[in-house]
């Protein structure tokens, strides 16, 4: 099997890890060799963070630029920052969430002419790179799951719903529902159905 | 986040996703490691945390978060004396901590196996620096390990047990931050059963080393590191991969294994690979064998020219004409992490290769791209720090002088609460602050976390009392060791072992110490006290010529923010009253929460609801009572 790349990206907090640990451990339960490349401590403080995602022959846990297959931003700014990564044609599962940091904040509020960095603005911009871009409104959906906290599920449910995604979407349900506190077990499983439909209804488009 | 079920797991053979710092942990069970004692340091961590919740469910298993990392390594070193595997965990400049007793330990050596994981950070994802442990080894003449990832992190963590108790020496096992974080499928082993108690076998012409003793222990050890280059020769830790009759031999360690196999792929290029898993000593022999083989010596290893220099003095020691390539000339870098992308235009350089990928189209998509905003890290939303730092900033104006600790407070640095000024190491803020306030007339303010605080401040404290130092410090006890990702310390009143005793009393310690002015305060409950509390404490301070401290005490927002998950209580969110705000800009500007924002088309200041944590710090700081509570 050919390894498949792909990079999640977000800030910190957003709970990178835990989709790292879903996603990977679909994988490994598949019989599927998986090796990932993260960033922990300091970074977890509201800064970017990204993490390298190897799923079939890897060798080692940085992917090289222009050859993700996916990326899966949690955050819009952040798919736009590192998406020197992905390939041509390359997969971008991506919220419409924008996260203004203090320093962009800082920067407005002393020159009055400047705006925030908006949707559009990134959409455009990420759609020079690939066709293949699929924005999803993942807190809303998750607010629609029952629980705000959902959206790793969201994204996670619509990037199984891409067609020559790797790991069988049984063995991804199997793992959301194994790794989310049991808690919050139902809404993470409304919270993935809800992604892959509009996955699967972006993709279509 | 592997489960615990998953780590305790009986099934032999059974592949679990494992973080190299989970199978480490995976490997003290397999191990049958008695006791292991550390102290939390990034990119570390979660070794730690992984068998702080597996102890309770270990039988004859012994954990503890020490104070600091020269008190885990004499804990587990005495240990590994008494007849027992033992291991002391920590992160680079934590070894620096615990160096005083690491060259004792190989002096003296152990009577069962004592392993020392030391995690260095190439890139300085979370260190004050990129210092190169392996020299550590060098110095000590300890065995080292290094694997290269998470499977080998396990397998390679059995067999530097049973290279130390083959030696009776420690060894040093050796990981990097791209290995400790690094998720992969690992396969479960057996679990080693361990003794309960053991005998302590007195020995005292070995184990104290006053002059006559360690004379005596200095040739033994270099005997003994002489055996240990012959098992290095024959170890299958160190091997060789891909034609022996081929132009170009590269030698490698640690994960720059993977990034040199990943660029030979990349580059369809015929070379064979020494791997070298026993990184001290170095298999000398079969090293000079693999020089006579090639034409051309690539060297691949991240920071130091470690293994280049000694494999240098190897080639000129046995007469060895080859061409070795490296660090020392420039061919590689001596600073931060490499990737497969550093190996490939190395290697494309020496062998007057063309790259195979074309980097240009990479480079003219990154220039289409705007200049983002920066996004480094933040205190949190909700972070008590935020509330303590801006009520020093209210009370000095930025004009003292603020020297800073190891934590997450030292994200302080950032604008706008900019309240740190110098950093060594743990510990530093209040010897810094002495030497500070001895040379100038400047007011000190120095801040340090309450982990950190019995880590390495009490030293500091002690020399500041005793040497009437005129600085105010400020101890920012969050209820934890949160930048780790929050480990109980001696103030919090759990240990490793999941035991209820009483904490240590910050403010108590302080009075013992005979500091005269401390107080106890609580910023959420009124930042008015907070800033009334700071401007007394430095009055005092320029009156008294002497240390004050002042705790400043509130739980971590992390730690509020999962037990109000927990008990799922959904309190009244916090807004701007845009009727009343006007725009005037001082919580954006002065206190720079992250779950504010600017709506620019009014100036005023918004709240995401979504990201604020409740602490409500920010109604006290808007000055016309613009930020109010939902009902």
């Amino acid at each position: 099997m050919k390894t498949y790349n792909i990079i999640f990206t977000g800030v910190g907090g957003q709970g990178l890890m835990l989709l790292s640990s879903i996603l990977g451990k679909a994988a490994v339960d598949a019989g599927l060799e998986v090796m990932t490349g993260e960033q922990h401590g300091l970074s977890q403080r509201s800064g970017s963070i990204y993490v390298h995602f190897r799923v079939g022959e890897p060798i080692s846990p940085i992917i090289p630029y222009g050859t993700a297959d996916m990326m899966i931003a949690m955050e819009a700014t952040e798919a736009l920052r590192y998406i020197e990564y992905l390939r041509d044609d390359g997969v971008v599962i991506m919220s419409n969430r924008v996260m203004p940091s203090p320093i962009e904040t800082a920067e407005l509020i002393a020159d009055k002419e400047r705006n925030y960095v908006t949707l559009e603005m990134i959409e455009e911009r990420v759609r020079t790179v690939t066709s293949r871009v699929v924005v999803l409104d993942s807190l809303g959906l998750a607010m629609k799951a029952g629980n705000p906290r959902t959206e790793n599920s969201v994204l996670v449910g619509a990037a199984c719903a891409c067609e020559d995604f790797p790991i069988p979407v049984e063995k991804v349900r199997e793992a959301v529902l194994a790794l989310v506190p049991p808690k919050t077990r139902d809404a993470n499983s409304r919270a993935f159905e809800l992604g892959l439909k509009a996955g699967a209804s972006c993709l279509r488009e | 986040m592997a489960k615990l079920e998953d780590l305790l797991d009986t099934t032999i053979g059974r592949r679990v996703l494992l973080l190299a710092n989970e199978a480490i942990a995976r490997g003290v069970l397999e191990a049958g490691v008695r006791l292991v004692a550390l102290y939390p340091g990034t990119p570390s961590s979660e070794i730690g945390n992984s068998l702080f919740k597996m102890a309770p469910h270990i039988p004859n298993f012994y954990f503890e978060f020490s104070t600091n990392e020269k008190v885990a390594l004499e804990v587990a070193g005495a240990a590994a004396i008494a007849g027992v595997r033992a291991m002391m965990v920590c992160k680079g400049p934590g070894l620096n901590v615990a160096a005083d007793p690491f060259f004792s330990l190989a002096y003296v050596g152990v009577r069962a196996g004592l392993v020392i994981v030391v995690a260095d950070d190439p890139g300085m994802w979370s260190s004050q620096n990129e210092n190169d442990s392996r020299y550590y080894a060098l110095m000590g003449n300890m065995p080292m390990v290094e694997p290269a990832d998470p499977a080998e992190a396990k397998s390679l963590l059995l067999a530097a047990y049973d290279l130390s108790e083959e030696l009776e020496l420690p060894v040093l096992f050796r990981t990097t931050t791209r290995v400790n974080h690094s998720r992969a499928g690992v396969e479960l082993g057996p679990i080693r059963d361990r003794p309960d108690k053991v005998e302590f076998v007195k020995e005292p012409f070995r184990f104290v080393p006053v002059p006559a003793v360690a004379r005596t222990r200095h040739p033994w050890l270099l005997k003994q590191m002489e055996q240990a280059r012959e098992i290095s020769e024959s170890s299958s830790l160190n091997f060789c991969i891909g034609r022996e009759e081929c132009e170009v031999g590269i030698i490698t360690s640690g994960v720059s294994y993977n990034y040199v196999l990943e660029a030979i792929q990349e580059l369809d290029l015929e070379a064979e690979v020494f791997k070298i898993g026993i990184t001290n000593p170095l298999p000398r022999d079969s090293i000079v064998d693999f020089l006579r083989r090639h034409k051309r010596i690539i060297v691949v290893e991240e920071l130091e020219p470690y293994l280049e220099r000694q494999v240098r003095a190897f080639a000129q020691h046995q007469d060895v004409a080859v061409n070795i390539y490296g660090k020392e000339d420039g061919l590689f870098p001596r600073v931060y992490e490499y990737s497969t992308q550093t190996v490939v235009d190395a290697l494309t350089k020496i062998l007057g290769r063309p790259a195979p990928i074309d980097l240009t189209s990479i480079q003219e998509k990154e220039k289409r791209l705007p200049d983002l905003p920066p996004r480094p890290p933040l205190l949190c939303p909700g972070c008590p720090h935020r509330a303590t730092y801006y009520a020093i900033r209210v009370v000095t104006r930025g004009k003292a002088v603020y020297p800073s600790d190891i934590g997450c407070y030292t994200l302080s640095i950032a604008p706008p609460l900019e309240t740190a000024d110098i950093l060594f190491d743990m510990g530093s803020s209040v010897t810094t602050a002495c030497g500070i306030a001895q040379v100038t007339g400047q007011d000190v303010v120095a801040t340090i976390g309450d982990s950190t605080f019995f880590a390495s401040g009490l030293p500091g404290l002690v020399n500041a009392v005793y040497n009437q130092h005129p600085i105010a410090l400020v101890v920012l006890d969050n209820r934890t060791t949160a930048m780790t990702g929050h480990q109980p310390h001696p103030g919090t009143g759990v240990t490793g072992m999941h035991q209820k005793v009483n904490p240590i009393d910050i403010e108590k310690v302080c009075r013992g110490l005979g500091v005269e002015w401390v107080r106890t305060v609580r910023p959420f409950e009124s930042l008015a006290k907070l800033v009334a509390d700071v401007r007394e404490m430095l009055e005092w301070v320029r009156e008294n010529k002497a240390p004050a401290v002042l705790v400043s005490r509130e739980p971590c927002a992390l730690l509020t923010a999962a037990e109000r998950r927990r008990s799922g209580e959904s309190p009244p969110p916090y807004y701007v009253d845009p009727e009343v705000c006007t725009a005037c800009g001082r919580c954006l500007n002065r206190f720079a929460c992250p779950a504010m924002y600017l709506d620019t088309e009014t100036g005023k200041a918004v709240i995401d609801e979504t990201l604020c944590n409740f602490c409500g710090v920010c109604v006290s700081v808007c000055p016309h009572g613009a930020i109010k509570r939902r009902e």
